[in-house]
């Protein structure tokens, strides 16, 4: 069983993620700001963290950056329905799983979730040229 | 009362009473001679091939400007040079741009009156110099001035066009946003939709409807993504397109009145185009939109296909009004719409769309009446 924290300010959305991810038989722990997330990440460590990029006060370059304060070996994937935003670099200069367009594929989350390892960093950044189209 | 733009300009050039005078005493001189002026006029005009492709028409077409020049030179000899003169001659400057006169082919016609009128007047006064040069100054204020009225014209047309760009530029920004903020709610319904997928087992109704939300997801997405590629530019991915399957899936996508007729001719001997799929059918779903829209409550929509050497060519005809020649200008410019709703992006995203397949869309009048629409599209490789 693996845990996972979904960071987005879209409750719905986080809430309808945090579903399927425990119908699977995982733990998955949701926070609605990045401060939130922040808290949620201290003294736990999480399998991967999925985070929002555009959320008010602390967007998901910050989240990730701020988090692996407290744990560096966590791995981040970006969610995004804003692809192409500056912000897009800052969180890649993190390291990161993956930067997904919203609306996600949830299989290829899945896949992408299940697959990642903590301190193994960046994988696949979206090879789907579509969709890296749409990464600005 | 503060000054007129044409009170103003006399002003600066010092055309007054006297000029006034010269140029009435002129104008009795020079009326025999115009007939003969507006001929060469034309003739400088019909040797260039750039003004002459402004000029539709033909030679009936010529034989009426060069009346309509005669009328101008003989108002241009005896005014009165007032407020409606301005307002005359500010008209015709708008048609010029309207033709997509280009600017410097309006300075050598106005080059051709002024060398023209200063033949005839050395050649009638060279013996009275003091009329001569009476005449030569009132000629070149007025001329001037009459320059100053076509440039005029030509900056309204620009600044308009400026505003054009910047209510674009601003809607753009807004379509944009729309455009993201959209991927919001969508998000949530399709990771909904995956769960109750979980959840509904066997029961096929069930199953069908879930299908067909997926589908519609898919559509609304791809309409998104449509929408901000137009605003961003960006290379499409190819893959081959049978146009006849597209034509029918748009046809089926649309709603038809009862008593619209919707009939496909050719479309599915069309050899296959390299394409984007989603895009072509935004393609077809926009004509055939405005076709039913144009030939509703009743009337017939028809979709013709044909090859044309490496290109293929579908015509989108309806039986509907057509459209007006002042507005055909400006068809496939975005924010153009003759609807009650809608807001006119229809066809220049068809343009967009057809222009980075390599290919093109116009429009012409239907023979009979309507509007036929015409997409031409680079056949794909063999």
């Amino acid at each position: 069983m693996r845990t996972y924290l979904i960071v987005d300010d879209n409750p719905d959305f986080a809430e309808n993620l945090a579903e399927i991810l425990r119908d699977r038989g995982d733990d998955v722990a949701v926070a609605e700001s990045g401060e939130e997330a922040v808290e949620a990440a201290r003294g736990r460590r999480f399998d991967a963290v999925l985070t929002d990029m555009r959320m008010p006060l602390m967007g998901g370059a910050e989240v990730v950056h701020e988090i692996r304060r407290l744990d560096p070996g966590a791995p981040a994937m970006v969610i995004t329905a804003h692809v192409g935003d500056d912000a897009i670099d800052a969180a890649r200069r993190e390291g990161l799983l993956a930067v997904l367009p919203k609306p996600v594929d949830v299989r290829r989350l899945l896949d992408l979730l299940g697959a990642a390892q903590r301190d193994g960093l960046v994988a696949g950044i979206e090879d789907d040229v579509r969709m890296s189209d749409n990464l600005c | 009362m503060s000054e007129t733009v044409f009170e103003e300009l006399k002003r600066y050039v010092r055309f007054g009473e006297d000029d006034e005078r010269a140029l009435r005493a002129f104008h009795a001189i020079a009326r025999p001679h115009l007939p003969r002026i507006a001929d060469v006029f034309y003739d400088r005009i019909l040797g260039h091939s750039g003004a002459r492709q402004a000029l539709v028409g033909g030679e009936s077409r010529v034989g009426q400007l060069k009346v309509t020049l005669h009328r101008w030179l003989d108002t241009l000899l005896s005014g009165p040079w007032d407020e409606a003169y301005w307002e005359g001659r500010t008209q015709i400057g708008r048609v010029h741009v309207r033709i997509g006169l280009p600017q410097h082919y309006m300075f050598g016609a106005m080059n051709v009156v002024r060398v023209e009128l200063a033949t005839v007047a050395y050649d009638a006064l060279h013996t009275r110099p003091a009329e001569l040069q009476g005449v030569r100054n009132a000629l070149g204020k007025i001329l001037d001035l009459e320059l100053a009225v076509m440039l005029n014209t030509y900056r309204d047309d620009l600044l308009a066009q400026q505003a054009r760009v910047e209510r674009l530029s601003t809607f753009g920004q807004l379509v944009g946003s729309i455009g993201h903020d959209l991927r919001n709610p969508l998000g949530v319904i399709e990771t909904s939709l995956y769960i109750l997928r979980g959840r509904v087992g066997e029961d096929e109704r069930a199953v069908k409807h879930l299908d067909r939300i997926a589908e519609q997801l898919q559509i609304a997405n791809g309409i998104i993504s449509n929408l901000l590629d137009m605003i961003r530019s960006r290379p499409l991915a190819k893959e081959p397109v049978r146009i006849g399957d597209v034509v029918k899936g748009a046809a089926g996508a649309v709603k038809r009145p009862a008593g619209v007729a919707l009939a496909l001719d050719g479309v599915d001997a069309l050899p296959p185009v390299d394409g984007d799929p989603v895009q072509l059918r935004q393609v077809l779903l926009n004509l055939l939109e405005n076709a039913v829209y144009a030939a509703s409550p009743a009337g017939e929509v028809t979709v013709r296909g044909r090859r044309t050497g490496d290109a293929i060519e579908l015509d989108v005809e309806d039986t509907g009004p057509g459209v007006d020649p002042a507005t055909r200008r400006r068809l496939f410019e975005p924010l153009i719409t003759t609807k009650e709703r809608g807001i006119g992006l229809g066809l220049a995203l068809v343009k967009k769309i057809a222009e980075r397949h390599g290919g093109d869309v116009s429009y012409s009048d239907r023979p009979g009446g309507g509007a036929r629409f015409t997409v031409r599209l680079p056949a794909g490789a063999a």
